[in-house]
């Protein structure tokens, strides 16, 4: 934590170097953290970019009141989701009655994303519903509390609750038998 | 079955690692963003950032008065279509090449600064080859499709790809056109402290760079423009921009005049990418531009910009807000054989990005062969706007050419 700190009064003051360390230090959790709630590498790169893009204009006025990794997620969730509600919104019609995707479904895109292993768990994760993708994401690959997953969805912390647990059950369900645990 | 324990220390071990392209992107934008020195702890950043910008707006006012002056002297000199007597001074311009003028800009601080300038035109008379700009603080110039510029004050280059110093989208006669179609004016009169006849004439124009109004001087008896003033509004409003006083005529220059050597040890950045604030409201427009919608930017890139270059002009001004007021002519290049697209050659991929006030912007080099067998890239710049309505994506500019030759 003192270590972020100084990190961002060095930021704050214009040194570069902080900004690449922030980015060495936090870029694959971001990455992977986006890419699990899109499913999708290249728009997940986008929203880390644009993440940090917004994060290098704040410089000399940035306050740090959490956690810098939690503060940059936080930001990189907020922005899934605004895509996530774009690209909903623009999918045509048929895509709502179209058949859903299995987990075991050949998709060479997700073991490019997940590694061959962990394909599986990609596809998964791309049929559970948003809210609850969003929980178990920000959850398990970043760590997030749930009343501050409460407080990013706004909602409350036993809805929030309620979406794991569906959202464990659901992927449970869908990995049975795809995975070696 | 499995055990929700396990499934979420699966999870937990989810990597995906940020691909060398991510950390390139991420790395030019610290790089611009990136003060001159190191830092003694008494700027933030953001004063830093602004910083920057004063001196990029310097590089800009620079730039934009050698492409103004340019406008005006080769331009109209491979312009086709008579006006007033400038047809004449088209004919008096001919033998002309190269060109040296002194003036004065106006800065961001609103100080008025000298300036001093050199320009060379390729064979065709339509594009600038070499140039060389020296204001008191900057120096910008061309060299292999590039173009450099050095802060002195900041012990700073940079650089971008392509020869940006012409406010120009498909050839420079199409903003000879465009002067025209606005409150175009040619006045004569005497000029009492030399005794000679000058012509003026008066013009705006809503271009890549924003509005530009302009008054050229043009000398009666050699037909030559003697002076040009210009202001970053339609009305001619405030004090000028630039002021340029003095303009020499050569058939050619050499080379070597245009060779201009940074400090040894110039670490050059790359020029970030922007869009004049003056064109966003018209980049905003929803009905214009594509659905970018389930496309990665790259893909959205290709889309509209594919279809740019051979649309009907209708379609060229949705997708591009900026040419919406020019004529179907001028959009498929005035008749000119070195502006009308022959043949898309290829859409590259996104080369910079940056972002302005309606979203992420990416820069993309498009490939043309023209009507007459020249080969240009063309630099343009898209913007993407993330709204209620979802991601779209309009051409927002023009941002530098590269001369290929022929075909």
């Amino acid at each position: 934590m003192l270590e972020e700190m100084q990190l961002v009064w060095r930021f704050n003051r214009g040194h570069m170097d902080a900004l690449r360390e922030i980015y060495e230090l936090h870029k694959h959790e971001l990455v992977t953290l986006a890419t699990a709630l899109l499913v999708d590498k290249s728009e997940a790169e986008d929203v880390v970019h644009d993440v940090f893009v917004g994060f290098i204009r704040s410089g000399g006025r940035f306050r740090l009141t959490g956690s810098l990794g939690g503060f940059l997620a936080t930001c990189v969730a907020n922005r899934a989701r605004n895509r996530n509600k774009s690209r909903r919104r623009d999918a045509p019609s048929e895509a709502a009655v179209a058949e859903p995707a299995t987990p075991n479904n050949e998709q060479p895109d997700l073991a490019a994303m997940f590694g061959e292993e962990l394909k599986c768990v990609g596809g998964a994760l791309a049929i559970l519903p948003y809210e609850q993708r969003e929980v178990v994401v920000l959850r398990l690959c970043s760590g997030m509390r749930f009343h501050t997953i409460a407080g990013i969805q706004g909602v409350s912390t036993n809805t929030v609750q309620g979406r794991y647990r569906y959202g464990l059950d659901k992927l449970k369900e869908l990995l049975d038998g795809h995975i070696n645990l | 079955m499995k055990k929700t324990e396990d499934i979420s220390q699966v999870l937990r071990q989810l990597r995906v690692p940020a691909s060398s392209k991510l950390d390139e992107r991420i790395r030019g934008e610290i790089a611009r963003a990136a003060p001159a020195g190191p830092s003694d702890g008494e700027f933030t950043l953001g004063q830093i950032l602004l910083l920057l910008l004063r001196k990029k707006s310097t590089r800009y006012t620079l730039a934009t008065t050698l492409g103004l002056v340019l406008m005006a002297v080769f331009v109209l000199n491979h312009s086709t279509t008579p006006a007033w007597a400038m047809d004449q001074s088209i004919e008096a311009l001919k033998k002309y090449r190269a060109l040296h003028f002194t003036g004065y800009y106006t800065s961001a601080s609103r100080q008025t600064t000298p300036l001093d300038a050199w320009a060379r035109s390729d064979t065709t008379g339509n594009w600038v080859e070499n140039a060389l700009v020296t204001g008191s603080d900057v120096t910008i110039w061309t060299r292999d499709n590039k173009t450099y510029g050095y802060d002195r004050a900041e012990k700073k280059g940079y650089v971008q790809p392509g020869i940006d110093l012409i406010n120009s989208w498909l050839g420079p006669n199409l903003l000879t056109e465009a002067a025209r179609v606005k409150d175009y004016k040619a006045v004569e009169g005497d000029d009492p402290a030399t005794g000679q006849k000058r012509v003026i004439v008066t013009c705006s124009l809503a271009g890549f760079e924003g509005p530009e109004s302009l008054l050229m001087e043009f000398d009666v008896r050699t037909k030559l423009l003697v002076s040009l003033k210009s202001w970053h509004n339609l009305t001619r409003e405030g004090t000028p921009a630039t002021s340029v006083e003095k303009i020499l005529y050569f058939e050619d220059l050499p080379d070597s005049v245009f060779s201009h050597q940074a400090p040894e040890g110039t670490q050059f950045i790359e020029t970030p990418l922007e869009i004049p604030e003056a064109n966003l409201s018209l980049l905003s427009d929803p009905k214009c531009g594509i659905a970018a919608e389930g496309m990665t930017r790259e893909q959205a890139c290709q889309k509209i910009l594919g279809e740019l270059w051979t649309a009907p002009p209708e379609r060229v001004r949705q997708l591009c807000p900026i040419v919406a007021t020019w004529s179907d002519e001028m959009i498929r290049g005035s008749g000119d054989p070195n502006n009308m697209v022959a043949a898309v050659l290829k859409i590259g991929g996104i080369e910079q990005t940056g972002s302005s006030k309606l979203g992420p912007l990416a820069l993309v080099p498009c490939t043309i062969r023209y009507q007459d067998g020249s080969v240009r890239v063309n630099w343009i710049v898209v913007q993407f706007r993330e709204t209620d309505q979802g991601t779209s994506c309009v051409v927002g500019g023009f941002r530098g050419y590269g001369l290929e030759g022929k075909e």
